[in-house]
């Protein structure tokens, strides 16, 4: 009796017909993809409009249904000190409330949450961002309060979160509005200047009205680009000046000496009474190169990748004063307070246990994947979370000499500022630039003593030079791979990691939870066996426990016994017992599940997960972690096909190291029993000494350091929104089987800028030459730039899209 | 051909109230969230869903 559980069975959410994920709830006999959805569907189904979903028995639930959940903990939120500080704005009559609720994901959400007007008359209006996850509430101080809306929305399953960072997070960036204002600008003079300046180009056919209408278009054409050079390439200006101050060169140096010398030879030209002038091919330029800016600028808001120690601190304590409880601001807690800390909370600071016993989670601070039981006068650090009854505890350090603190400011733990990108863009910088002075002075001198031929030439070079398509390439190919990446769940920081990808040659894995996953395992039973009643009753028992393991048994249960429904069972009561077990009534059964002290009442510490059916002792159940589906063939695949070292470091014991010698070519790349430290000062040690490009993929905070010490970290995450360290991409775990296939294509994606680089080294031969023998004329540079950036536009995204058609074909195998 | 001074001066404006009006419209907000709007729009009234939904019959998996 024994099968390996790689995926869930598949539910399909019975509101939105999504394919629910690992978290599905289950209720009475129909599925649901998040809270959210099943709301809706109870929504609809109180007010008769079931006809939608033609189900039939279902139990009705109100929402009070899920006050079973403890929302006391907002208590905080009545300190009017902690509630204003987290308002966006307050008069008598109207306040407004910004939150991030991490668990908005659908349109159902989106529907639900901006009918709260409608659930509670304080509430004025209620709009949500899906995109960045975050609602803004406008809603009446006198009527309702802070806490009743935190509180109405946890009910509602959209609990927010509300911590130091992500009150910061909430100063709203107005550097995006800005760049379509610079574009919208560039472009309106575009349009405008090219149908002024094109009956200068063919100035036979006006006749005699030539010299006022020459006039009227040279006025029109210094209008129009005048906010272009002012407003709109600012950004191509700023750039290069801080270049230039830090004496490193950029690529928006050259950008910006063809920018001034197309705009000041254009000048001249018109007042000199010359030509027509540039002014639409400028405008053009800025408009290409503007465009360009807002495709790399592509931000995933959801996502936070610079997360810092204040993401890990709670907000809020509860603390213990002559026999009261008090809530109080995390920050102000001083050695001596005594804090009550409860189930599922975060040990704001160092501190010894006062409770008799206690349970704690460390995983996020050590890697170990088993919670661990203390007792009295214990030392607990920072960081921990608290599993189970609450527990009360005595605060030893301040938060900023707390262990978490001095491990986040760690020298070790700091990113060297590095970048291939900075460093190729400044080669690339330096040698274009010097290369196209030369060439203009050079241009320009064989002219002499002709000086306004000797000049025209030069500014001409300057000009055509400009590099224009070459700077189109970058963005357009790595904002592109950025794009299709989050597709299949690897969202990058920004363009920079992408190439950082591509140059990785080491790749070092955490173990649990980014290798392992708490949902899937290997399950075996040993002991007597159940009947189908008593079966369907665990399999409904564990699906309604909150634990990991409970939802691992329950997938594995219904696989191996082909259970597709439990329609028709109906369970009388059901209790959990954190940290024990759980206990579910029907009909004549009573079954309890947990550990071997909570099923059998005896005082004697067993690993297995135990059963009893009407406190006789069934038997146990044993889960042993394994890899996650295709995570073996992928690390093959690494190794084989890409040539990459794999290294596998963990701060977890090697109990389950069998299961990686083969993959990782033996024991000497498996390494067990690390601290944060060592991982870190393993990657320092393979950068030094072998000059290797390290990839870290790890997801808790004991990885943070490698994160950060590595070329490029990578925070693997069960669900995108969910909590992970600072690093330079995140990355959904069910995608980290084609981590090979990623890893392709962004190695196709430098190969693919290096062809559209020789593409635009084409135009600019044709550009130089006509520039060089002194025939660059308005009407060539007009047709010359916007062709060669068109083209070097469809050339890399259509590649990068064909190339990216890879990973969708590993996904479907 | 001195109708092309009317001209050229009618479609700069017209191009410049579109250039005002679009900035209006980023200042305003209009593009900082372009996912759930579309999905907003979407959502029929109360009354409406009453008699849309009962001859709308998805089957449950």
């Amino acid at each position: 009796m024994k099968t390996t559980v790689q995926q869930s069975i598949l539910h399909i959410c019975s509101h939105c017909g999504d394919i629910c994920n690992d978290n599905a709830i289950y209720d009475g006999n129909v599925f649901f993809c998040c809270e959210g959805c099943k709301t809706v569907y109870k929504l609809l189904q109180n007010n008769n409009l079931c006809g939608y979903y033609a189900v039939d028995g279902s139990e009705i639930h109100s929402l009070k249904k899920l006050s079973t959940k403890s929302i006391s903990r907002f208590a905080y939120l009545d300190d009017s000190s902690i509630a204003e500080s987290i308002l966006a704005f307050k008069n008598d009559k109207k306040a407004q409330l910004v939150l991030q609720l991490p668990s908005v994901h659908c349109t159902s959400c989106v529907w639900l949450l901006e009918k709260l007007p409608h659930l509670h008359p304080g509430i004025l209006r209620s709009e949500l961002q899906l995109s960045g996850k975050q609602i803004s509430i406008l809603f009446n101080p006198e009527q309702v309060t802070v806490r009743e809306i935190v509180e109405l929305l946890t009910l509602l399953g959209y609990e927010p979160d509300i911590s130091l960072a992500a009150m910061h997070k909430q100063t709203k960036d107005t550097s995006n509005r800005s760049m379509y204002i610079r574009l919208a600008i560039a472009g309106f003079a575009f349009g405008n200047t090219m149908m002024v300046s094109l009956p200068g180009y063919f100035d036979e056919g006006i006749g005699d009205l030539q010299s006022t209408f020459t006039i009227m278009f040279a006025a029109l054409n210094i209008l129009f680009s005048l906010p272009v050079i002012l407003y709109s390439s600012q950004p191509f200006f700023k750039n290069a000046w801080s270049g230039f101050r830090n004496s490193t060169m950029n690529v928006d140096i050259p950008i910006s000496m063809g920018i001034l010398a197309i705009y000041s030879r254009s000048i001249y030209e018109i007042f000199m009474g010359i030509g027509p002038g540039f002014m639409d091919s400028f405008s053009g330029l800025v408009f290409f190169l503007l465009i360009g800016r807002v495709f790399q600028k592509k931000s995933f808001d959801a996502l936070e990748f610079d997360r810092d120690f204040n993401s890990y601190v709670p907000l809020q304590c509860t603390k213990i004063e002559h026999d009261t409880e008090k809530s109080i601001a995390a920050s102000s807690i001083i050695p001596g307070d005594i804090l009550l800390v409860r189930n599922q909370e975060i040990i704001p600071s160092d501190a010894i246990l006062l409770s008799a016993n206690g349970h704690i989670d460390y995983s996020f601070i050590t890697g170990e994947s088993t919670p661990v039981e203390i007792l009295k006068d214990t030392l607990i650090y920072a960081g921990a979370r608290v599993l189970g009854p609450s527990i009360l505890i005595e605060i030893k350090k301040e938060i900023s000499r707390s262990g978490l603190l001095r491990m986040w400011n760690n020298t070790l733990f700091r990113k060297p500022v590095s970048s291939t990108l900075l460093t190729v863009s400044t080669l690339f910088g330096t040698y274009f630039t010097f290369g196209t002075i030369v060439l203009a002075i050079i241009a320009g001198l064989f002219y002499l003593p002709h000086y306004s031929m000797a000049l025209s030439v030069f500014s001409a070079v300057l000009i055509i030079a400009c590099p224009c398509a070459l700077t189109l390439a970058v963005p357009f190919t790595l904002g592109n791979i950025m794009r299709i990446s989050a597709k299949y769940g690897l969202y990058f920081k920004n363009t920079d990691t992408v190439l950082e990808l591509a140059s990785v040659d080491t790749i070092v894995f955490d173990k649990t939870g980014t290798l392992t996953s708490s949902l899937e395992g290997t399950v075996e039973y040993i002991g007597e066996d159940f009947s189908e009643t008593q079966l369907r009753l665990i399999i409904s028992g564990c699906l309604s426990s909150t634990h990991p393991k409970s939802r691992i048994l329950a997938s594995w249960l219904c696989m191996n016994n082909n259970i597709q429904s439990l329609k028709g069972l109906h369970c009388d009561s059901f209790q959990e017992f954190t940290g024990k077990g759980w206990i579910a009534a029907a009909g004549k059964y009573t079954i309890r599940l947990g550990n071997y002290e909570f099923v059998s009442h005896r005082k004697e510490h067993k690993d297995q997960i135990w059963v009893s059916v009407n406190a006789k002792l069934l038997g146990y159940f044993i889960i042993k972690e394994g890899p996650r589906h295709g995570i073996l063939s992928m690390i093959d695949s690494l190794t084989k096909a890409l040539h990459v070292d794999v290294f596998l470091i963990s701060g977890d014991s090697n109990r389950n190291a069998g299961y990686y010698t083969s993959a990782f070519k033996g024991e000497h790349s498996l390494l067990f029993h690390q601290s944060p430290e060592d991982k870190a000062r393993f990657i320092l040690s393979k950068q030094n000494q072998d000059h290797a490009k390290v990839a870290m993929i790890g997801d808790g905070i004991n990885d943070s350091g490698a994160l950060m010490q590595s070329n490029i970290g990578i925070a693997v995450a069960e669900h995108i929104s969910a909590f992970h360290p600072g690093c330079d991409a995140i990355m959904s775990a069910n995608s980290l089987s084609y981590l090979d296939a990623f890893i392709q294509f962004t190695k196709k994606g430098i190969t693919i800028i290096k062809a559209a680089f020789w593409i635009s080294v084409i135009y600019n031969i044709i550009g130089l030459t006509l520039a060089v023998m002194g025939i660059l004329t308005p009407v060539y540079t007009a047709i010359l730039m916007p062709i060669s950036s068109l083209t070097v536009i469809g050339f890399t995204l259509g590649m990068s899209s064909f190339a990216g058609r890879k990973i969708a074909l590993k996904e479907n195998q | 051909m001195e109708v092309l001074y009317l001209t050229i001066g009618i479609s700069v404006i017209i191009a410049g109230g579109f250039l005002i009006a679009f900035s209006w419209a980023v200042y305003n907000g209009q593009y900082d969230d372009r996912v759930t709007p579309s999905i907003r729009i979407l959502f029929e009234d109360q009354a409406e869903i009453k008699k849309g939904s009962d001859d709308n019959q998805t089957p449950l998996s």
